[in-house]
C-alpha cells in the first residue's frame, strides 16, 4: 500500500514536473517565434544611406576628355569590357566608347538603361548617338557614381535583392555547396548533423558542417556565432520555426541579402548583390560562372578566403565549388574549363563604395541632419542625390595638395594646410569641397570648420556700401594715414600692406590694390555698422561688434561662409542658398525632399555690375595680378586677395563664367605660415581653376550702364589726348564730368549722399 | 626725344580717333563703352554647348486655349530639357518642368528664356515670391529680346497681384 502510494506520489510529481516542463518549453518557443515573426515582418535590415554624386550629363559640344569619360565610369562602377553587352559595361577604342547605361530613378521618375555611343575629338565630346541605329541623341546621362553611405555604428552594408533578381546560376550553385535538400528539409536535416557529427569524431576537430541555409540564416540574423550548445538548440528550433511561417522563397532571398561576404575597410559587405557590385563592378546577373564560384567559396569564410588577402586559399576553393557545378550539370564541361582558367579579380576592379571624399559628405550629413534624424539616415535606406563633380573633387584634391608640396619648398614655411570650396556660379551647387590637403575620413574639416580672420575679403563689402550710396568707381578716396582709438582700447594706426600712403586714388583702383588706409577712411565715413549690414545682406552670418578693425576682415569665417557671401556677388547680386544636395528619395524611390534652386535679389543689379567690374581689376591690374600665370586674361576674372596679420592666413576668392571658388591656406596651430594672399591661396586658386578650364566671366550689363574712359590722374573724363587712362562703368548720371577732380579734388562732390568723412575720423582721432 | 616721341604718339592717336569718328558717324547707336572689361555682347552659355539661341521670342505663360509656338529650331542639349519642361508645364507638372529647366540651366546658365520658365514653373505651383524672383534673374540675363521681356513682366506682374491680394 506504502509503496502503491509513494509510486502514485512519484508519477503525480514527475507528470506535474513534465506539464510544467512542457509549459516551459512551450513558452520558450513561442518567445522564440515572437523574436522570428518580429524580425521577418518587420524592417528586416537597417539601410544605410546611400549618397551618390551627380549624373554626369552627355551631348555633344560639352568639354570633356576621353579619360574623364572614363575615370568617371570606372567611379560610378562601371566596367570595361570587350563588347558592350551588360548593364554598366562600356567598351573603349581611342576616343570612341559604347556604353550601356544602367536604369536609375531620379527625382523625376526612372530613367531606362540605354545604349549610347560617344565620339570625341581632342577635349571635347563632338557626336552623341544611339548605339546600333547611330541615331543623333541631344542628351543622355551616366548614372550617377555612389560616393559613400552613411552607417550605424556596425557599418553593414547591402543592396537589398528580391526573389525574382536572383539568377538561376546562383541559386543552383548556392545549394549544391551549402544546402542540397534546402527544399525538401523543413529547416534542419538531422541526417546531415549525423554525417557532420561523425567527421567531426573522426577528425577530432569540426571540419564540416551541418547547418541547412534556414540554420545559417537564423544564425547570422538572430544569434550569436558562439559555438554552444544552448546556442545550437536555439537554432535548430528557430530554424523549423522559420520554415513552418515561411515560404523556401522568401528564406532563400532573406539568406542571400543577409550573408557576409567581405570588408571594404569599415564598411562591411553583405548579400550577394552588394558583393557582386564591390568584387567585380556588375549586377549579379551579370556575373560568368567563376564569379558566382567565387562569392559562394567565400561563404565559408569571407576572411580566409578573401581573395586579396588569400588568393591562393580563395582559388582552391573556388575550384571545388567549381567542381561541384560541373558534377550537379549546373555548368558544362567547357564553361568548367573556362572559368577554372579565369583569374580572381583583376587590379583595380573592385569598387569601393566607403566615403571616397569624406569632406564632401561630411557637409551633405550636416545639411542632412537639419532634416533627418540620425537613425533614418543609418536605417532607412535613404538616397542622397547631391550635387559633387567628381571631375571638379579630382582636380580640387590635387590641385590644393600639390600647391601646398610646392609652398612648402621654401624655407620657413611647413605644416601647411589648406581648404577649398567650389560652387556654381549661376546655381549655387556646391560641386567640390577639399577639408585639408589630404582627403582623409575623420579629419579636421577646414572647409567647414576652421574660422579665420578673413582679412580683406571683407572690402567688397565696404565698397559695395559705397557705390549703393551714390560713390562710383572713380570717386577719389583718401588713402591717408589715420590713428584710430576707442575708449580703453590701444591706439590703432592701421598700415597699407606696402607701408606706404598713396594720397587720393581712385575708388576701383583702391579696391583693386587692396589698400587698408582709402577702405578705413571709406568704411569709417559710411559707418561701420552699414558695411556690417551689407556683408549680413551678401551672407555673413553671426553677430560682428562694430568696430573699424571690422573694416579689415577681423570678421572670423570658415572658407564655406566665405563662398556663401560671394556666391551673392558671383550671382549679381542674388542670395543664392548654397546647395550640396539635390534631393532625397526613400528606399522605395518615392521622392522625400527636393532642395531646389531659389534665388532671392539683395542688391540692385546696376550696383553689383560696378562692384564686380572693379574685382574684375583686383585680378586685371591688382593684387591678383600674378593669376595670369595660371589662367589668361582673357577670361576676366573677378577675385579678390586676403591676407591677415603676420600671414597667418591667405584666402583668394574669386569666379570665372562658370565658377566661384574660395580657397584658404594657413597653419592649424594659427602661426604665421609666411604667405599671402597672393603668394598662397591665389596659386592654388589658379592651379585648380586652371585644370578646370574654366568660361570666361561675362558680367550681365544692367540697362542704364554707361562706360567713360577715366583719365587715371584727374579721374575726370579722359580727353582726347589723354594718354593713361581707364574705361569704367556709370550708373546712368553719375559720369564724371571733364573738369579734372586731382589734384585739388572737391570732397563734396565725393560724399554725394554720405557726410562727415572728416569728421567721422575726427572722432576716433587722439 | 622723349618729348619727340610723346608728340608723334599723340598724333598718331589724334588721327586714328579722327577716322574712327568718321567711320563711326553714321552709325547709329555707339556704344559708350570703350575698353576694359569690354564684355563684347550677350552673355554667352557659361558652358560649352551647341550653338543654339533661344527663341527670340518666348511663349506667354501658357492658358487653356493657347499652346506656345517656338520656332523650330534643332534641339540642343539645353533647349531640348527646355522643350520637356514646356510639355511639362502644360500638362500640369510643374514639379517635373522645374528639375528639367535646373539641368537645362547648368548647361546654360545665362539663358533668360529658362529662368522665365522657372518662373512660370513656380507660378503654375502658386509660389509667387519666387516668380517674381525668377522674372527679376531673367531680366537680368535677358539682353535685347524685347518678347521675352514684354512676357517675362507680364508674369511678374501677375505674380506680384497675387502677392498683393493674398496679403
Amino acid at each position: 500500500m506504502n509503496i502503491q502510494k509513494r509510486r502514485l506520489t512519484l508519477y503525480t510529481v514527475l507528470a506535474a514536473a513534465l506539464v510544467l516542463l512542457g509549459l516551459f518549453s512551450a513558452l520558450y518557443v513561442l518567445r522564440l517565434d515572437s523574436t522570428i515573426r518580429e524580425k521577418f515582418d518587420g524592417k528586416r535590415w537597417s539601410l544605410p544611406a546611400v549618397v551618390y554624386a551627380r549624373a554626369l550629363e552627355l551631348y555633344a559640344g560639352l568639354a570633356l576628355s576621353p579619360q574623364m569619360l572614363e575615370d568617371e565610369m570606372q567611379l560610378a562602377g562601371y566596367h570595361r569590357a570587350d563588347t558592350a553587352v551588360g548593364l554598366g559595361a562600356y567598351v573603349r577604342r581611342g576616343e570612341a566608347f559604347d556604353i550601356v547605361t544602367r536604369d536609375f530613378q531620379y527625382p523625376s521618375g526612372l530613367e531606362k538603361s540605354d545604349r549610347i555611343s560617344v565620339r570625341f575629338t581632342g577635349e571635347r565630346v563632338t557626336a552623341l548617338t544611339r548605339t546600333g541605329t547611330g541615331a543623333p541623341l541631344d542628351l543622355a546621362r551616366i548614372d550617377p557614381a555612389r560616393i559613400g553611405s552613411f552607417h550605424p555604428i556596425e557599418h553593414e552594408d547591402r543592396i537589398i535583392l528580391g526573389r525574382e533578381e536572383l539568377p538561376d546560376l546562383l541559386v543552383k550553385t548556392l545549394l549544391a555547396v551549402e544546402d542540397q535538400h534546402f527544399f525538401t528539409h523543413q529547416g534542419i536535416a538531422p541526417r546531415s548533423i549525423v554525417r557532420a557529427l561523425a567527421a567531426n569524431l573522426r577528425a577530432g576537430s569540426t571540419v564540416q558542417g551541418g547547418s541547412t541555409l534556414t540554420q545559417q540564416l537564423v544564425k547570422n540574423f538572430f544569434l550569436t556565432s558562439k559555438r554552444t550548445l544552448s546556442r545550437k538548440a536555439n537554432e535548430a528550433i528557430m530554424a523549423l520555426l522559420l520554415e513552418l511561417h515561411y515560404s523556401k522563397d522568401e528564406i532563400l532571398t532573406a539568406y542571400t541579402n543577409e550573408i557576409y561576404l567581405g570588408q571594404d575597410g569599415g564598411r562591411a559587405v553583405h548579400g550577394f548583390g552588394l558583393a557582386s557590385q564591390f568584387y567585380f563592378r556588375r549586377n549579379l546577373d551579370d556575373l560568368s560562372a567563376d564569379q558566382i564560384a567565387l562569392l559562394v567559396a567565400m561563404i565559408k569564410g569571407p576572411t580566409h578566403y578573401d581573395p586579396r588577402k588569400n588568393p591562393e586559399g580563395c582559388l582552391q576553393r573556388r575550384a571545388m565549388v567549381l567542381k561541384i557545378m560541373r558534377e550537379r550539370q549546373i555548368i558544362d564541361e567547357e564553361r568548367y574549363q573556362q572559368a577554372m582558367t579565369a583569374p580572381l579579380i583583376k587590379i583595380g576592379q573592385m569598387l569601393s563604395g566607403f566615403n571616397r571624399f569624406p569632406a564632401f559628405l561630411d557637409l551633405v550629413r550636416r545639411q542632412l541632419k537639419e532634416d533627418y534624424r540620425e537613425e533614418d539616415l543609418n536605417s532607412s535606406g535613404l538616397k542622397i542625390l547631391t550635387t559633387l563633380d567628381p571631375q571638379v573633387q579630382w582636380q580640387v584634391e590635387k590641385q590644393l595638395s600639390r600647391t601646398l608640396d610646392g609652398l612648402e619648398q621654401q624655407k620657413g614655411r611647413a605644416d601647411l594646410e589648406g581648404a577649398a570650396v567650389v560652387s556654381n556660379r549661376e546655381s549655387g551647387e556646391i560641386v567640390a569641397l577639399a577639408g585639408g590637403r589630404k582627403a582623409v575620413s575623420g579629419e579636421f574639416n577646414r572647409a567647414l570648420d576652421a574660422r579665420r580672420p578673413i582679412g580683406s575679403l571683407i572690402k567688397p563689402a565696404v565698397y559695395l556700401t559705397a557705390l549703393g550710396r551714390g560713390y562710383t568707381l572713380a570717386s577719389p578716396l583718401d588713402d591717408t594715414a589715420i590713428v584710430l582709438k576707442e575708449a580703453g582700447t590701444k591706439t590703432w594706426r592701421p598700415q597699407n600692406y606696402d607701408k606706404k600712403e598713396h594720397g587720393q586714388v581712385p575708388l576701383y583702383l583702391a579696391l583693386a590694390n587692396s589698400y587698408n588706409l582709402a577702405t578705413i577712411n571709406l568704411g569709417l565715413t559710411l559707418g561701420v555698422e552699414q558695411v556690417i549690414a551689407t556683408a549680413k545682406t551678401l551672407g555673413l552670418a553671426g553677430e560682428h561688434q562694430p568696430y573699424p578693425a571690422f573694416l579689415l576682415g577681423t570678421a572670423e569665417m570658415s572658407p564655406l561662409e566665405v563662398s556663401h557671401m560671394y556666391q551673392t556677388l558671383a550671382s549679381g547680386g542674388f542670395f543664392l542658398p548654397q546647395r550640396c544636395i539635390d534631393g532625397v528619395m526613400g528606399a522605395d524611390n518615392t521622392l522625400l525632399k527636393r532642395f531646389g534652386l531659389s534665388v532671392e535679389q539683395r542688391f540692385p543689379a546696376d550696383t553689383v555690375f560696378l562692384l564686380n567690374t572693379a574685382l574684375q581689376h583686383a585680378v586685371g591690374e591688382g593684387t591678383g595680378h600674378s593669376l595670369s600665370r595660371y589662367l589668361p586674361a582673357s577670361l576676366h576674372i573677378a577675385g579678390k586677395t586676403g591676407t591677415t596679420d603676420n600671414l597667418r592666413d591667405s584666402w583668394f576668392a574669386g569666379f570665372t563664367g562658370d565658377r566661384l571658388a574660395v580657397v584658404w591656406v594657413g597653419r592649424d596651430d594659427n602661426t604665421p605660415a609666411g604667405v599671402t594672399g597672393s603668394s598662397g591661396a591665389l596659386i592654388a586658386w589658379g592651379e585648380i581653376m586652371r585644370s578646370l578650364h574654366p568660361q570666361p566671366l561675362v558680367l550681365d550689363e544692367p540697362p542704364g550702364i554707361v562706360w567713360s574712359s577715366i583719365d587715371r590722374r584727374t579721374l575726370a573724363s579722359a580727353g582726347l589726348f589723354s594718354s593713361d587712362s581707364v574705361s569704367l562703368p556709370f550708373l546712368a548720371g553719375s559720369r564724371p564730368e571733364s573738369e579734372p577732380l586731382l589734384p585739388g579734388i572737391d570732397t563734396e562732390k565725393i560724399e554725394r549722399t554720405t557726410k562727415g568723412v572728416f569728421d567721422t575720423i575726427r572722432g576716433w582721432l587722439d | 626725344m622723349t618729348i619727340r616721341q610723346s608728340l608723334s604718339t599723340r598724333i598718331f592717336r589724334t588721327a586714328l580717333l579722327l577716322m574712327a569718328f568718321l567711320l563711326l558717324h553714321g552709325c547709329a547707336g555707339i556704344s559708350d563703352r570703350l575698353s576694359f572689361p569690354a564684355p563684347a555682347s550677350r552673355p554667352s552659355p557659361t558652358k560649352p554647348a551647341p550653338a543654339l539661341p533661344a527663341p527670340q521670342d518666348a511663349p506667354a505663360p501658357p492658358t487653356a486655349d493657347q499652346a506656345p509656338e517656338y520656332p523650330s529650331v534643332p534641339a540642343g542639349p539645353a533647349h531640348s530639357l527646355f522643350l520637356q519642361a514646356d510639355r511639362a508645364l502644360q500638362s500640369g507638372r510643374p514639379g517635373q518642368a522645374e528639375i528639367l529647366l535646373e539641368r537645362a540651366l547648368r548647361i546654360e546658365p545665362g539663358n533668360p528664356l529658362y529662368w522665365y520658365s522657372l518662373g512660370r514653373a513656380k507660378y503654375d505651383q502658386g509660389d509667387f515670391t519666387q516668380t517674381v524672383q525668377f522674372c527679376l534673374k531673367a531680366e537680368g540675363t535677358m539682353g535685347r529680346n524685347p518678347g521675352l521681356a514684354r512676357r517675362n513682366r507680364e508674369l511678374m506682374e501677375n505674380a506680384a497681384r497675387q502677392l498683393a491680394d493674398s496679403k
